[in-house]
């Protein structure tokens, strides 16, 4: 092993460069086992487990736990849990496809700005953030209360009892986590569309097609890359999502983040959480496989 | 510059007056062509001299500021590009990277909603035509620059255009290919007798593919014609100068010539100024011992370039470039005769 190399203008050995390659590798070892994989492996362990009378996890190996995921409780079988998770997986996709509906005319519209004030707009776009998400949400509350204008104009349109608020409901809901993940959507797309290649445009336009078929054939392919990132960025956290739909869906809106939380708080059955955690995780990553296979062969004719 | 446009019977585009303004700067100053049918027209002028705008205005990707466009007999000025009958070859071919090539070439019938039959037929005739048979199926990042280019082309003449648009469709080239593709250009546009409009900044290019060009400066037509005519008789020192080379005198009227500083010229024509520019070609200019009967000047040989085919002599004094057949006992320092013939002479109008 005495064989010299030159390493980047450095005299060495193949041995020496292996094992700094070590040292160097031990800093994102360290963080994938110590945050991820051991984690993931006591929440899986974790879920076999068994609730003891006061709340401590008791050892026994049981599947009791998905048994009731899957609604086999005490009582025989009830679709609770799982409707549950089937609502998260609805409110995810909804939120997500309102916030592509809305992120596209936006994101355009800042994207065709002046460079000078291009970045104004995107500062708009990114000041909420400034605030924290609870604080944002309490705000929603406050904003669809009864006394508040919009409340009131849907009561004058007799959308709304009189009295009535706008929350708690599966509006509100939906109206917190579209603003809340709008920005996700918007920003992947504006970088696509800043660079998008203007000539495709034109020569889609110059080739007699529509503005609808200058959109799909010309624009939305460029989009893909941006639009995939915003996709997994709204849709992952939105299927975890409890705050949102704890502040303003109310106790008969409960979705999976909410389950969840519920279980390691108030219920406090771990295992039960353990196990709700973990089909959710494993309804994500088959909503992105799903995803992932669908958009290698999207055909967009 | 040019003329109010002349009324030609079988004139297939013609742009009136064309004025085109982005906020302060004024790409086109007023630009009136008539362009006639199965014509090869070029637009040629250096970077930033509105010859691409004005491709655009055809095209309908810029709505002039000013003038009209009429193509066969219509007003076409805000008609939207999806709607005329005009195609172009982008300049970075600007091919859809999700489809393959055969989609490519499909693309205009296709959003026309040709029926399947006929979009297979004209497909099928563009791949032919350019021959891309063999690269049906592949997508625009597996094609050569060449390729890409052919699919361009095919993209846009299955369409059947009025009239094709080409944006500088050989900028991308290399020299050779682009020699080879100068040739096919030409004969594809004779084989099919459409009207190519091109445009480049490739002096050599415009004048092998051409029927007319249309030299092109600071937003205004230059010269209009032939490719003889515009390198034989260029009107300005701004066309002599940037079609070839040439040999610019300046000099001061006299009956029946010129006095310059080199010696009095005699002149074919009478030159409309007092004083002014008259260009001739550096093969034009004869070298020999012997003193000639006329416009004969006494020079020395400066300097002596071989250039394989030809040999290129800079003469003293005026700086005079000739461009002569390589003669073995040509050398730096001899003393010789120039003749300047009088009808290589040309007056320039200013």
């Amino acid at each position: 092993m005495n064989r010299r190399v030159v390493w980047f203008g450095e005299l060495t050995t193949p041995a020496r460069l292996y094992r700094r390659g070590l040292w160097l590798l031990l800093p994102a070892v360290v963080w994938i086992l110590g945050l991820l994989v051991i984690p993931g492996l006591s929440l899986v362990a974790l879920s076999f487990a068994e609730r003891g009378p006061y709340g401590e996890v008791v050892w026994n190996f049981s599947l009791e736990n998905y048994a009731r995921l899957l609604g086999y409780g005490l009582f025989g079988w009830s679709p609770d849990t799982l409707f549950i998770l089937l609502r998260s997986l609805w409110v995810a996709f909804v939120t997500t496809l309102v916030c592509i509906v809305l992120a596209y005319p936006l994101a355009f519209f800042i994207a065709t700005r002046p460079p000078r004030t291009r970045y104004l707009w995107l500062a708009l776009v990114i000041i909420p953030f400034w605030t924290n998400l609870v604080i944002r949400t309490y705000a929603w509350q406050m904003l669809l209360s009864p006394d508040f204008p919009l409340a009131k104009l849907a009561q004058t349109l007799g959308l709304l009892a009189p009295e009535a608020g706008l929350y708690p409901s599966p509006l509100a809901v939906y109206i917190g986590m579209i603003t809340a993940f709008l920005p996700f959507v918007v920003l992947p797309l504006f970088s696509s569309l800043e660079r998008m290649d203007h000539s495709l445009v034109e020569a889609a336009q110059d080739l007699y097609a529509s503005r609808v078929r200058t959109f799909f054939q010309a624009i939305w392919p460029q989009t893909l890359p941006g639009l995939t990132v915003g996709i997994i960025l709204t849709f992952i956290p939105a299927m975890g999502m409890f705050v949102i739909p704890d502040l303003l869906g109310g106790a008969k809106y409960l979705l999976v983040g909410n389950l969840i939380q519920q279980q390691f708080f108030a219920s406090r059955d771990w295992p039960f959480g353990a196990a709700v955690s973990l089909g959710l995780m494993v309804m994500t990553l088959f909503g992105l496989a799903l995803y992932r296979r669908r958009g290698k062969d999207v055909d967009l004719v | 510059m040019v003329a109010a446009p002349a009324r030609v019977a079988e004139g297939t585009l013609s742009l009136q007056s064309i004025v085109k303004r982005f906020g302060e700067v004024t790409a086109l100053a007023g630009v009136s062509l008539e362009i006639r049918t199965g014509e090869f027209f070029t637009l040629l002028g250096p970077s930033g001299c509105g010859k691409t705008t004005l491709l655009r205005i055809i095209a309908g990707l810029e709505v002039p500021s000013e003038g009209r466009v009429v193509l066969l007999g219509r007003d076409i000025t805000t008609l939207p590009a999806n709607q005329r009958p005009v195609n172009t070859v982008f300049q970075s071919y600007a091919l859809f990277p999700h489809l393959s090539v055969w989609e490519n070439i499909a693309f205009g019938l296709k959003s026309r909603r040709m029926d399947k039959a006929e979009v297979e037929r004209r497909v099928g005739y563009g791949l032919r035509m350019l021959q891309l048979e063999p690269l049906a199926q592949r997508l625009p990042h597996q094609l050569s620059g060449g390729q890409k280019q052919r699919v361009a082309l095919a993209r846009a003449l299955v369409n059947e255009p009025q009239v094709l648009l080409l944006d500088e469709p050989m900028s991308a080239l290399d020299a050779k290919l682009r020699a080879e593709v100068q040739v096919q250009l030409r004969r594809l546009q004779q084989q099919l007798g459409l009207t190519f409009i091109l445009v480049t900044h490739d002096q050599d290019e415009a004048m092998a593919v051409s029927d007319r060009i249309a030299l092109m400066r600071m937003g205004q037509l230059e010269q209009v014609g032939t490719p003889e005519e515009v390198y034989e008789r260029p009107r300005t020192r701004y066309a002599a100068e940037f079609l070839g080379a040439a040999n610019l005198i300046q000099g001061q009227r006299i009956p029946m010539g010129l006095e310059t500083a080199l010696g009095r010229l005699a002149l074919g024509q009478t030159p409309p100024w007092d004083q002014g520019y008259v260009a001739i070609r550096p093969e034009r200019v004869r070298l020999s011992q012997l003193e000639p009967r006329q416009n004969g000047l006494r020079v020395r040989v400066r300097e002596v370039v071989y250039r394989g085919a030809y040999q290129e002599v800079w003469l003293e004094p005026g700086s005079l470039r000739v461009r002569a057949a390589p003669h073995p006992t040509l050398h730096a320092g001899q003393e010789l005769w120039a003749e300047l013939p009088t009808e290589a002479l040309v007056v320039l109008d200013e």
